[in-house]
């Protein structure tokens, strides 16, 4: 059996532990694996020796309610110095790049994370693991990179009235590498940092959102969550989301802009940008550029709405383009004069 | 052995084996296996026990990119194992009382 089966049956048995007991056997047998396939040995061997993971289980079981869960703190009355406060009010764990870094990738499941900047030290990411979270951290060559998974996902009532779980990468002034975060499930916001080569911003059902620092190359991409730009700068900017708004204001890409959506609204507030362009399906768009709109080749479309902008109207010699299409929703792009 | 008797011995092997200085499960286990059999899946509630009675304590520092947990002898395991050898002595003599009388 490899690794992640015999966890998930050994897990599956194990329902009727609590939560922290129970990522505690997790946790305890994925360090025995590790250490034993570092060693040399051979993972289904050394699993098969552990024995069947519903026998573990049954042995715990047994063992818990005999006793080593008995002198516990319950959580209500956490009592200083014993080994059970500690796991009361679960510590954060602080991960710091060892060496020096280009590129960063975080990759979280069902967890926010915000990138955000400090003034010195290294990356670091920030990050209290709930009681079936894995963390895996390595860095080689110049990459640290953070990856959070959940053995499994148990949704309870609980999670309602507790802080949202989050993630939080320190990011130093002076590092001006790439930066590639996903999660899944939760929202991703990125703030103040310097100046960046590359960044990376992908949530699959979370809110977007990148605002007042500056970065080369930018993606950003959620499908049914908003994305939103604020105050960016930097060479060119691709963002889509698929079901939500994607907003951009007080943004200067230099080279590009492209804001996308398939069926919300998209909408820009003075951008300015050489190549603009402003996608969706079922959504408006509303757009102040900052520019001379005689210096853009403009094409725009829309099937069934109203239209500020000529269809096609472009000059030989032109450098600047503009295209904005949607099929079911109004256009309204303006320009005004650029900023001083 | 018998097993209750095996669990009282054992935990007071791993707590010799912490003596010195912190160590991990799989370092435990490879350490005291020579002198008394112990599997993965038996170390495990030992160390919850130890742990829940004060007489160890765990802290995680990384290893390789991930965390490892590491276990620490508090004052009361080294009471313990003071126990233990305290009683050396009294187990010595029903030993050999027993052996007399079994000749």
């Amino acid at each position: 059996m490899k690794r992640e089966e015999f966890l998930r049956q050994l897990a599956a048995a194990l329902v009727s532990l609590s939560d922290a007991e129970r990522a505690c056997v997790i946790d305890y047998y994925r360090e025995m694996i590790c250490d034993g396939v570092e060693n040399g040995k051979d993972e289904e061997e050394l699993i098969a020796g552990f024995g069947n993971p519903r026998e573990i289980a049954a042995q715990i079981l047994k063992e818990s309610r005999e006793g080593f869960q008995e002198h516990e703190v319950p959580a209500e009355s956490p009592q200083a110095g014993s080994a059970g406060a500690a796991r009361a009010a679960p510590e954060e764990s602080v991960y710091p790049a060892r060496g020096a870094v280009h590129t960063v990738v975080v990759a979280a499941q069902n967890t926010a994370v915000e990138l955000r900047p400090v003034q010195g030290g290294p990356v670091t990411v920030r990050f209290t693991p709930g009681t079936n979270d894995h963390v895996e951290v390595y860095e080689q060559g110049g990459v640290f990179s953070f990856r959070q998974t959940m053995t499994f996902s148990v949704f309870h009532w609980r999670d309602l009235f507790s802080r949202p779980r989050r993630i939080c990468v320190d990011i130093p002034a002076s590092f001006a590498g790439e930066i590639r975060a996903s999660t899944g499930n939760a929202r991703l916001r990125a703030a103040g940092l310097g100046s960046l080569r590359a960044m990376t911003l992908s949530s699959s059902n979370g809110h977007l959102s990148a605002e007042g620092f500056r970065c080369e190359n930018l993606r950003a991409r959620t499908s049914n969550g908003a994305l939103e730009l604020r105050g960016m700068r930097g060479g060119a900017c691709t963002a889509q989301t698929s079901n939500g708004r994607a907003t951009a204001e007080g943004c200067v890409f230099r080279d590009a802009l492209s804001l996308r959506s398939s069926n919300g609204a998209v909408c820009a507030q003075d951008v300015e940008s050489d190549h603009i362009e402003f996608t969706t399906s079922n959504g408006s768009v509303s757009a102040v550029i900052r520019g001379d709109m005689r210096e853009y080749a403009v094409r725009s479309r829309t099937s069934n709405a109203s239209n500020t902008l000529p269809p096609e109207l472009a000059y030989p010699g032109q450098k600047k383009s503009l295209d904005v299409r949607t099929s079911n929703g109004r256009i309204d792009v303006r320009f005004a004069p650029a900023q001083a | 052995m018998d097993t209750q008797r095996k669990k009282g011995v054992l935990e007071i092997c791993v707590l010799a084996a912490l003596q010195r200085e912190p160590s991990y499960g799989y370092r435990i286990v490879g350490e005291i296996s020579p002198c008394i059999e112990v599997s993965e899946s038996t170390l495990y509630p030992i160390l919850r026990r130890l742990e829940a009675s004060g007489c160890v304590s765990t802290f995680s520092r990384e290893h390789n990119g991930r965390l490892r947990k590491y276990y620490r002898i508090e004052p009361p395991g080294r009471e313990k194992i003071r126990e233990f050898l305290g009683e050396a002595e009294q187990m010595r003599r029903i030993y050999q009382y027993i052996e007399e009388e079994s000749k």
